[in-house]
């Protein structure tokens, strides 16, 4: 044995495309007005964010839309000053769960309108249980990144 | 004796073409709300809930945590991921009955073709970085067109099984037309010989016709003791036999044009049904006919015919639906389509609505014992095997 071993260079690649379904289509087109639609569970009166067509508790069909508030507050969150692959913005930025007023679960979105450069100001601003409201992009496509994140409520 | 395991409710969603208003999450939800109808159970019955498909096939690593709530198992003391084809969550189902008869145990599988891509080119590419990266890849990877990678696969083994066995390319395209005819039954449109035989070569003796094209399908199956099954709704089916077995993982150090796992799995499956003489014991079959050579060659493994005869059995029609031992009543694979992974499970269900004489268009005379079969598809050398028997 020469005690070497050498390394062949290869690669995986799986092209994909996920049917979103009608339910959260409808979801996604509710964006562009600015409205954010979760659906209500007739049995255990959840309310769920993103809408969807089923309740993984009582095991039915859910088809009562519901609009839920634009306000909801932060359940945790994270600052991101570190860059990697594919990350979905410059960092720094921060990420957080809001539970949106009148949702029974939380919603994963980007928090902003404070300052990134002081990271004991802005924790004094982002909070856990402190409220943050949407703030939407301009021109909207239909997609989560329609709203371009939350902001604290003074 | 009260430990036998049964399959006590079916449900399945499958269509022609691609499922676009259902996510596949969604998919998965209204099989098992299906099963759990079937059987007159709720959410709260099950004990146990297991998944089985590929990660690779449905776009995303971990899926089963993904799938979880579609199937019921939020909260449930066991949800089991088996990265293998959907009949091995039968099998996985069927050992958790055992090790506890008095749970509900249901077993799911999802399969969305059409997220791949219509043309299949997501599993192509998928075939080609499942094979032996040092050795096979390579050779593999210089092949002009990458879309024919499975064909030409599938086209050395059915030239080895034909060379073999005397099966003429004629043979292969009588098994498609007679699950062309199955599927097709109810609405009179009738597939003929020339038409098989004039379809796109692949990687002859591979044609478009000869080879299941791929299709979005969910499936759920529900697991009892016979003890709990009594007390439930349906007459139940007795799942009398199991069996799971593979060959050497290298594809060019396997023997060609044998199935050899479906052998072993069908010997165990046989064995623990007490079943000696397949060709006469058994009433009637569903088999992975993911080409039409494999139906054959699948049909040979599990004994469906006296060693040596398989050549015979393509010319005496006893495979067909109004046969003596009728294989794909429900038109199979190539009549129906091929949800990758979730099709094995869909056999099942497929053999236990025979039983219960709930096969809508595809009913076949006195069905007491039903097998279904399935296998991994090319390069694996993977089958699953059960014996199903009515209650």
């Amino acid at each position: 044995m020469s005690g070497q071993s050498r390394i062949l260079e290869g690669y995986v690649s799986l092209p994909y495309r996920w049917a979103m379904g009608e339910t959260t289509t409808r979801f996604f087109d509710e964006f562009k007005n600015k409205k954010i639609m979760g659906t209500r569970c007739g049995k255990c009166n959840r309310v769920l964010i993103p809408a969807r067509s089923f309740c993984s508790h009582c095991f039915d069909n859910v088809d009562e839309w519901v609009e839920v508030g634009q306000e909801g507050v932060i359940k945790t969150w994270v600052a991101v000053n570190f860059s990697y692959e594919g990350q979905p913005k410059e960092p720094p930025y921060i990420l957080g769960i809001i539970e949106l007023d009148g949702a029974d679960v939380g919603l994963p979105h980007f928090i902003g309108g404070v300052p990134m450069d002081d990271f004991d100001e802005l924790a004094k601003k982002v909070r856990i249980g402190e409220k943050v409201r949407a703030v939407w992009k301009e021109s909207r496509e239909g997609n989560i990144l329609d709203i371009d994140y939350f902001e604290p409520v003074d | 004796m009260n430990m036998r395991v049964c399959v006590v409710g079916v449900g399945a969603i499958e269509a022609e073409g691609p499922i676009l208003e259902l996510s596949h999450k969604e998919m998965l939800f209204h099989a098992t709300r299906k099963a759990l109808d079937d059987a007159g159970l709720e959410r709260k019955d099950i004990g146990s809930a297991i998944t089985a498909t590929f990660d690779f096939l449905e776009g995303r690593s971990l899926s089963n945590q993904y799938t979880l709530d579609s199937i019921g198992g939020v909260m449930k003391p066991c949800d089991l991921r088996l990265g293998e084809d959907g009949i091995y969550s039968l099998f996985a189902g069927y050992m958790e009955v055992m090790s506890d008869p008095s749970q509900i145990v249901l077993v799911a599988s999802v399969q969305k073709a059409s997220e791949r891509d219509p043309e299949g080119l997501g599993y192509q590419k998928l075939i080609a970085d499942a094979m032996e990266p040092v050795f096979s890849r390579p050779v593999c990877k210089s092949i002009p067109n990458l879309l024919n990678l499975e064909s030409i696969l599938a086209a050395m083994e059915a030239r080895a099984f034909m060379e073999r066995t005397g099966l003429r390319e004629k043979d292969l395209a009588e098994v498609a037309v007679k699950n062309l005819k199955s599927h097709c039954g109810k609405k009179g449109s009738e597939p003929d010989m020339k038409t098989v035989l004039k379809s796109e070569t692949l990687s002859w003796p591979i044609r478009r016709m000869t080879k299941a094209r791929e299709a979005d399908a969910a499936c759920a199956v529900i697991l009892a003791s016979e003890k709990r099954a009594g007390s439930l709704r349906n007459e139940p089916v007795f799942v009398s036999g199991v069996g799971w077995a593979s060959d050497r993982s290298h594809l060019p150090f396997r023997d060609q044009g044998i199935s050899r796992e479906t052998k072993w799995a069908a010997r165990q499956a046989y064995k623990m049904a007490g079943i000696r003489r397949p060709e006469k014991e058994i009433d009637f079959a569903e088999v992975s006919d993911w080409y039409a050579h494999r139906e054959l060659m699948h049909c040979e493994a599990l004994g469906l015919c006296s060693s040596g005869e398989i050549q015979n059995c393509a010319k005496d029609r006893r495979f067909d639906k109004e046969g003596k031992l009728p294989v794909n009543p429900s038109g199979g694979l190539l009549g129906s389509g091929n949800a990758i992974g979730t099709s094995g499970l869909i056999r099942v269900a497929q053999v236990v609505d025979q039983i219960r004489v709930q096969a809508n268009g595809f009913q076949i005379q006195r069905p007491e014992v039903g097998l279904a079969q399935s296998w991994g598809g090319i390069p694996t050398a993977t089958a699953g095997v059960t014996v199903l028997s009515k209650w």
